[in-house]
């Protein structure tokens, strides 16, 4: 029964990536562009989560590492530099950030702490509009033109693919465990040896990497970006929505949940122009009242998750090593 | 001989309030000890600064030797002193066997290799009756239940000193019996044990030595019956009866 399951489970997760690589040639242009931007939030709300659901702490300035990327990105891109080495170096700078900001950072806690961090990104946008020379100040900055949206189509689909297993392994790693830990009674992880400021600061440097990447892929391929779009609520809040809606602390959640709001957005889009922004609200206050643990923690939803292993760290023992102890 | 574990002089200030007041304790290794006392004697004080959640404000701790007091928790946790809380803090959403597995990965001063961890926790969980509840989540788990579970998790740091803080209150007379089992079993297992305890009938069935506190200082040590009977530690617990209105110190 396990086996088959597996053997399903792999199938329809192949037939799935085949669909997304088959997209492009298919003709659905729109599509590619709606996949595109799905996976861009869908990759932010995962790597969010690693220190929002895992760990507990609510980062709200995430889209810091995404704008950071992304404006690392469009400067190397138009100082002549490939993109992968702009990638790479947009990654190593948002890493080091993340580095340097945990330190004090992390020593709030709760609401003290998201409110910090959601200043990060007004101190980093005010940045940006004044590094005239290097930023091109408020007007925003354009990297070298091109169609790029099918090879970034692809990058993004592979960051985003390339987080789940990220935080796959974290989530069963003993470094995952601490993180869980953390988030239940910091104090008493911090008493049972559990190296509470090392680990919270690699969870930051870590959950800052597929953001940058995102960031630097968004701006390759919309060749164009100001302070507003990259340091906006939007690219802000809503990932940490998805997050939130989806269930948070379990890989699953933001997928579902990203999923989830583009595709009301969809609908709204054409035909309220402005009502997602209201809907962010409504939702959050929902989730709030009606389901706190998230779509994918409700009645009808969770036994499906689990019955696909993809339930809580804590199912994922049940089903893996401990059975095979003597 | 140099002593296995020793407070020396502590005392600890929270602004105004003395919490301890020069308190000396020494504790032989293979031992139990009891530290009893009124409400806000400051047994869970001496605890905290003892695990090196606190500093203490003048003396210092002795562990092996060791002056472990500043060293900070985890450290301490390192070198074998764990310890359970008094209302009860499991790691809610984490299931039993990953509650140990916290205490096996990260509270010793070797940690134990990968293949073991599992089967170490296991040995652990089924030595305090938690075998079946393993995949459980602490939250559900019952009172008696997440006592057991703390002190799997404690025990999991592979201990020399154990300190226990009320792990009786709020149970059953049967869940009293099992538990105190538990800790006869942990003591023969040639772990130093220091609990706090409200109830006399636990104290005198597994305590060696008893100190008592009130308001920070030490009134009384020695053997359970000798406590019992001291005067001091009578009036501190009922008070006496003549001299409400007329004590001269107060």
């Amino acid at each position: 029964m396990n086996r088959r399951r597996k053997k399903l489970f792999l199938l329809v997760v192949l037939l799935l990536c085949a669909i997304l690589a088959a997209l492009p040639w298919l003709g659905f242009s729109y599509g590619v562009v709606w996949i595109f931007l799905l996976a861009v939030y869908f990759t932010l709300a995962l790597s969010y989560d690693i220190v929002g659901g895992y760990m507990g702490y609510m980062n709200l300035g995430h889209s810091t590492f995404f704008g950071l990327g992304a404006y690392t990105t469009a400067i190397l891109l138009n100082q002549g530099f490939n993109l992968f080495a702009a990638l790479f170096a947009a990654l190593l700078l948002a890493a080091v950030f993340a580095a340097v900001v945990s330190y004090p950072l992390f020593r709030l806690r709760g609401a003290y702490f998201a409110l910090a961090t959601f200043g990060l990104i007004s101190l980093i946008e005010v940045l940006t509009v004044n590094l005239r020379d290097l930023t091109g100040g408020s007007g925003g900055i354009s990297t070298p033109p091109g169609n790029h949206m099918v090879p970034s189509y692809y990058l993004v689909l592979a960051v985003a693919g390339g987080t789940m297993v990220l935080s796959h392994f974290v989530a069963r790693s003993k470094f995952g465990l601490a993180l869980f830990s953390i988030r239940e009674d910091e104090e008493v992880a911090k008493a049972f040896g559990v190296p509470t400021t090392l680990y919270k600061g690699l969870a930051l440097v870590i959950s800052s990497a597929p953001a940058s990447l995102v960031g630097g892929i968004y701006v390759w391929n919309m060749t164009y970006i100001s302070p507003n779009s990259v340091f906006g609520l939007e690219i802000a809040l809503s990932p940490i929505i998805m997050a939130m809606l989806g269930g948070t602390g379990i890989m699953i959640g933001p997928l579902v949940g990203a999923v989830f709001i583009t595709l009301v957005q969809e609908f709204l889009w054409t035909k309220v122009p402005y009502f997602h922004l209201a809907m962010y609200g409504t939702v959050l206050v929902l989730i709030g009242l009606f389901m706190p643990g998230g779509i994918v923690r409700t009645r009808w939803v969770k036994p499906v998750v689990q019955w696909l292993g993809l339930g809580e760290a804590v199912d994922y023992f049940k089903n893996g090593d401990v059975e095979r102890i003597p | 001989m140099r002593p296995f574990f020793e407070c020396r002089e502590i005392s600890k200030t929270f602004g105004g309030i003395e919490a301890l007041t020069h308190v000396d304790l020494k504790v032989e290794p293979n031992t139990i000890t009891g530290v009893i006392g009124p409400n806000g004697a400051g047994k869970t004080t001496l605890f905290n600064i003892i695990s090196g959640a606190l500093l203490p404000t003048a003396g210092e701790v002795i562990f092996k030797g060791k002056k472990i007091s500043g060293m900070g928790p985890a450290r301490v946790c390192r070198l074998g002193i764990a310890r359970t809380y008094q209302l009860v803090r499991p790691f809610n959403s984490l299931s039993a066997i990953e509650n140990v597995l916290i205490g096996l990965g990260f509270g010793r001063a070797r940690p134990m290799a990968k293949r073991d961890r599992l089967a170490e926790a296991l040995r652990i969980l089924r030595m305090v009756g938690l075998e079946n509840k393993m995949n459980h989540v602490a939250e559900g788990l019952t009172l008696v239940e997440k006592k057991h579970l703390e002190i799997a998790r404690a025990l999991a740091t592979a201990p020399e000193l154990l300190l226990l803080d009320e792990v009786v209150s709020g149970l059953n007379p049967t869940e009293v019996t099992r538990i105190i089992e538990t800790i006869q079993q942990i003591r023969k297992s040639g772990i130093t044990i220091i609990m706090i305890e409200h109830i006399l009938k636990v104290v005198m069935a597994l305590c060696e030595r008893v100190v008592v506190l009130n308001y920070g200082v030490q009134i009384a040590a020695g053997t359970p019956e000798e406590v019992v009977r001291n005067e001091a530690v009578i009036e501190a617990y009922i008070g006496r009866f003549e001299d409400t209105e007329e004590r001269p110190d107060a």
